[in-house]
């Protein structure tokens, strides 16, 4: 190998310095052969610790991969009721994969409700719900809104028309029934919204319920009168479903 | 193939593996969403997150230029891993949906003060310490916490950010924007320190934090009234038992 | 710097193939004049990048200084915008880790490359134009993010414009690399060369493609933190500790005579660092607001990360055994070591603060800032500075002036270091605890933090005394002034209990 064939302006000919022939050298000739690596089989301590190291890497993921969901942001959801049954509280659920939003629960519907009673009911009942002296009935506290919730229901599909007795005062006036605007899911967030506002925190009431009283007065298109409504049992219904909370 | 194609091969795999793991398929996943909203008869209504705009757009880039990011941290972390909603620095946990807008997000990975992700909620810290009232968090305070943190909040290591303030002669009448200094920090007679249009933008953005919103995939904790009505069986929401 | 070193003399040209401790066969002047050429050829690229490498560890040290004298004294320096700790801390960050971390790894690993495929450097004005171009967009990069023009991505603060003038910088080099493993003449790829050609490819599909999911490609929210976390950490492993890994696994044999312990374990160590290093980039945002499964992910390789860990440790700790009096002699076996044990350290310390567990005590504290000092300063940079005290001899031709300067900037670094990370350690403990502690509010939790920094601006001090010292003595080596050649530069007389 000739030196005068390295390449670079900056190079080192090592023929024509003997100072540099010998620096160099004397650096480099100390030098031993370049590393090599003997073949050696693993210890067998080793391969232990590296199969532990696998199988725990493994089991972490199998235990908190969290569905390879978008939507779970706390690993314990991954398999919650096997692992800690006691740590998962409902409030910071989150939702479930592959299930759309949670959005028949209680709190949704309140909020809905809050929504719809504002758009819809609360130009005559008005925004507290005392109606209006004389025209519209109040909701607070009536034995309607607190009592069979498939009444109210009932009342918010079919409306009422003549004359009324609320609170101890008379009403007479026509509520058109909104069984035609309203679907299911907002009559029952209608209704839990009022229960739950006006009705001193009566129970919530369900999409289904709200369905199923849809369903039993289909054939109906006339409003409810006082009479029937004061009539009104589980026993009108045909198809009783099993009675909400308690 | 050769021992050399066998090792690129081997390292385009890893390279692979590893984006396709932690780029790509988390984009599929994130890249998809879109801000929650209500569709009613056709009208889209109460939209979370929304892109911010004006002076919050401003003062973000104000945000970033000073590097708040290095001490602030924009997430708050889940009830059970830390206490930053016992600490009022959020009602919930942030999620993904929080930061849809933000370009990028300041989540930050040190806390070398409080975290910021709804420093412009009225909530925000409201606990009181040694028997003082919460402190109300304005624009105001924010300007003179900016100027001279010190004269607030006591000792900390917060620092000064008087470039983003100018002191001039009191033209007339002492303006409306300037700061009520006293002690050390007070201007000399005659003289009014007002912020320049970079702080106040950097306050305005401040002000617009606020990820409290509830989205379907973190709930702040309900109401107290709602939880304490019993729910009807069929509409238990889809948390597991 | 082996005991070989006894039988030659600055005088005389060394003896040819006279029986030693080992059998160096026939060959062995060959041998010798073929580094010399190799070592001739990488002179200019490889000192290039030493040099500048440590004007940027020196500018790194001040503006960490002052990032830190900050952190106590919030009103020193505070009415220059420049010099704002939102700006000087980044700026620190990026001088250290692009200005001196990968310019004298750069420079360790293209002499390292040209060593181990025994072949010359071609073009060297190559590599000096792709570090000039590196230099200068870095320059203009560092001086964007102290005028408050950077880009706000954590970990990624350099503008579009200067990356792309230092992707060009490393495209040069890198190709310059993977042209000289093409044109090998050593057939046998030994366990270094995997390392370094996994960093040189490693890093370039890294830094481009993160580059331009953030700059270009319209990334929405959480995603670009995502990219960020995941830059970082592949930076961290795929290119520092590659490069470090590969110094490691060279000098450590080379110096003590030893063929590497086991080839297997090598193997096995280096794939599953490959697979596994690309995968734990989410646990940087642990806790944060990122689909479980990402995060899980990242936690689940990270304990996996264990097997390369062990691997690695075992295979080099193994090929010591018997001669850590070494320690005591060799300067770059000093420096080599200290750094592979630093290596094992953070390594393990990794994969049990990714640990939900633990992670939410230390997250977002200084602890996570002790471990990033941890790898790329007791590790990465002491096997650097190691490889340096080593190569830069073989390029300039005289050996180190001092071995007192050598051994104040080894303490220096070592007990700076030492001090700087357990004290953050701690510090972050301590503030790690009371963040969880619902009794402490978070003003007291502040006041936690201000017991530790001044404590880490005098560590700081110590450990940029040690460099001033380091780059004074490469100063000296540029102008030759030196021991003349012969004798390698050693702490302590070598060989004395050999005869």
């Amino acid at each position: 190998m000739d030196p005068r064939h390295s390449h670079g302006p900056d190079r080192v000919d090592y023929r024509e310095s003997s100072q540099d022939i010998t620096e160099v050298h004397a650096a480099i000739q100390r030098e031993h052969r370049d590393p090599s690596a003997d073949v050696t089989p693993i210890p067998l301590w080793l391969a232990a610790i590296c199969g532990g190291a696998l199988v725990w890497g493994a089991a972490y993921l199998g235990v908190f991969h969290g569905g390879f969901s978008g939507n779970v942001f706390n690993e314990r959801l991954s398999n919650p009721d096997l692992l800690f049954p006691q740590r998962v509280l409902a409030s910071e659920g989150g939702a479930t994969p592959g299930e759309t939003p949670a959005a028949t629960g209680p709190e949704a519907l309140l909020a809905d409700g809050k929504k719809q009673y504002a758009a819809i009911c609360a130009a005559c009942h008005q925004p507290s719900g005392a109606g209006v002296p004389g025209a519209f009935p109040p909701l607070i506290g009536t034995e309607y809104v607190t009592g069979d919730p498939k009444r109210l229901i009932a009342i918010i599909l079919k409306g009422v028309v003549g004359e009324i007795t609320v609170d101890g005062k008379v009403y007479n006036n026509a509520m058109p029934g909104q069984g035609t605007v309203l679907n299911d899911k907002k009559v029952a967030a209608i209704s839990t919204y009022i229960r739950h506002e006006f009705g001193q925190g009566a129970s919530p009431v369900t999409p289904e319920l709200s369905a199923e009283t849809r369903k039993a007065f289909a054939s109906r298109n006339e409003q409810w009168t006082e009479a029937e409504l004061k009539a009104f049992s589980s026993g009108d219904v045909t198809a009783a479903a099993p009675a909400p909370a308690q | 193939m050769s021992r050399s194609t066998h090792l690129i091969v081997g390292l385009f795999g890893s390279f692979a593996v590893s984006c396709f793991a932690l780029v790509l398929a988390p984009q599929a996943q994130l890249g998809a969403l879109q801000p929650r909203f209500t569709e009613e008869d056709g009208k889209i209504s109460d939209v979370y997150p929304i892109d911010q705009s004006g002076i919050a757009l401003q003062g973000r880039r104000i945000y970033a230029r000073e590097g708040c990011v290095y001490c602030h941290t924009q997430q708050v972390r889940d009830t059970q891993i830390g206490l930053d909603v016992a600490r009022g620095w959020g009602a919930r946990r942030t999620v993904a949906r929080d930061y849809l807008f933000d370009t990028p997000p300041f989540l930050g990975s040190t806390r070398l003060g409080p975290d910021l992700s709804n420093v412009g909620a009225t909530t925000w810290r409201n606990e009181t310490v040694g028997g003082t009232a919460p402190v109300k968090r304005d624009a105001r305070w924010h300007l003179l916490h900016l100027y001279d943190p010190t004269a607030l909040v006591g000792e900390t290591n917060h620092p000064p950010y008087r470039y983003l303030f100018s002191e001039r002669k009191i033209s007339g009448q002492r303006s409306v924007d300037a700061l009520n200094l006293a002690g050390k920090s007070a201007p000399a007679a005659g003289y009014e320190v007002v912020p320049t249009p970079e702080a106040v933008a950097l306050v305005g953005y401040l002000l617009s934090l606020d990820r409290n919103a509830d989205l379907p995939e973190a709930k702040s904790l309900p109401a107290a009234g709602v939880s304490a009505a019993q729910p009807a069986p069929a509409a238990q929401p889809a948390a597991p038992q | 710097m082996t005991a070989v070193a006894q039988e030659t003399s600055p005088t005389t040209v060394p003896p040819i193939a006279t029986s030693t401790a080992t059998s160096d066969g026939p060959n062995r002047e060959n041998e010798a004049i073929e580094r010399a050429l190799i070592d001739g050829s990488t002179r200019g690229p490889v000192l290039t990048f030493f040099a500048t490498a440590l004007l940027w560890l020196l500018l790194s040290s001040l503006l960490g200084l002052i990032a830190s004298i900050k952190l106590h004294s919030p009103g020193f320096l505070s009415d220059f915008a420049w010099l704002t700790y939102g700006r000087v801390y980044p700026a620190y960050i990026t001088a250290f880790t692009y200005g001196w971390c990968s310019l004298v790894g750069m420079g360790v690993a293209v002499w390292l490359m040209a060593r181990l495929c025994r072949v010359s450097v071609r073009i060297p004005s190559l590599y000096i134009v792709g570090a000039a171009l590196w230099n200068i967009g870095l320059l203009l990069g560092v001086v964007s993010i102290l005028a408050g023009q950077g880009r706000p991505v954590e970990g990624m603060e350099l503008t579009s414009e200067s990356t792309w003038m230092m992707f060009a910088g490393f495209v040069l080099i890198g190709l310059g690399g993977v042209v000289l493993y093409r044109f090998r003449r050593q057939t046998v790829a030994y366990v270094s060369v995997w390392y370094l050609l996994g960093a040189f490819f490693w890093f370039p599909w890294v830094f481009a493609t993160a580059n331009v999911l953030i700059s270009v490609s319209e990334l929405r929210g959480v995603m670009q933190s995502v990219v960020g976390a995941w830059y970082v950490q592949s930076l961290n492993l795929w290119w520092f500790t590659s490069l470090g890994l590969a110094a490691a696994y060279f000098f450590i044999p080379k110096v003590i005579r030893r063929p590497v312990y086991s080839y297997n374990l090598a193997s096995i160590g280096f794939w599953s660092f490959a697979f596994l290093s690309g995968l734990t980039g989410m646990v940087r945002l642990s806790g944060g607001p990122l689909p479980a499964w990402l995060v899980t992910l990242s936690i689940s390789a990270s304990i996996m990360m264990l097997v390369p860990i062990a691997c690695v440790t075992a295979n080099l700790i193994i090929t010591m055994k018997g001669q850590y009096n070494m320690v005591y002699h060799s300067p770059t076996i000093r420096f080599v070591f200290f750094g592979a044990i630093a290596f094992s350290i953070e390594s393990v310390l990794a994969v049990f603060s990714s640990l939900r567990s633990f992670d939410r005590i230390v997250h977002f504290t200084q602890f996570t800032s002790a471990q990033e000092q941890t790898l790329l300063y007791a590790f990465f940079t002491m096997v650097m500075f190691g490889g340096m005290y080593y190569i830069t001899p073989r390029l300039v031709g005289c050996e180190w002036l001092s071995s007192s300067m050598i051994s104040v900037h080894f303490w220096g670094s070592a007990y700076g270091s030492i001090f700087l990370i357990s004290l953050m350690m701690f510090a972050g403990l301590a503030q790690g605890l009371s963040f969880i502690d619902p009794e402490a509010n978070f003003s007291q939790i502040l006041q936690v933090g201000q017991l530790y920094f001044p404590g880490r601006t005098l560590a700081l001090l110590l450990i940029s005394g040690a460099h001033v010292v380091f780059a004074l003595h490469f100063l000296l080596m540029l102008l030759r002034i030196g021991q003349p050649g012969g004798e390698p530069t050693l702490f302590a007389p070598l060989g004395s209990e050999k005869h």
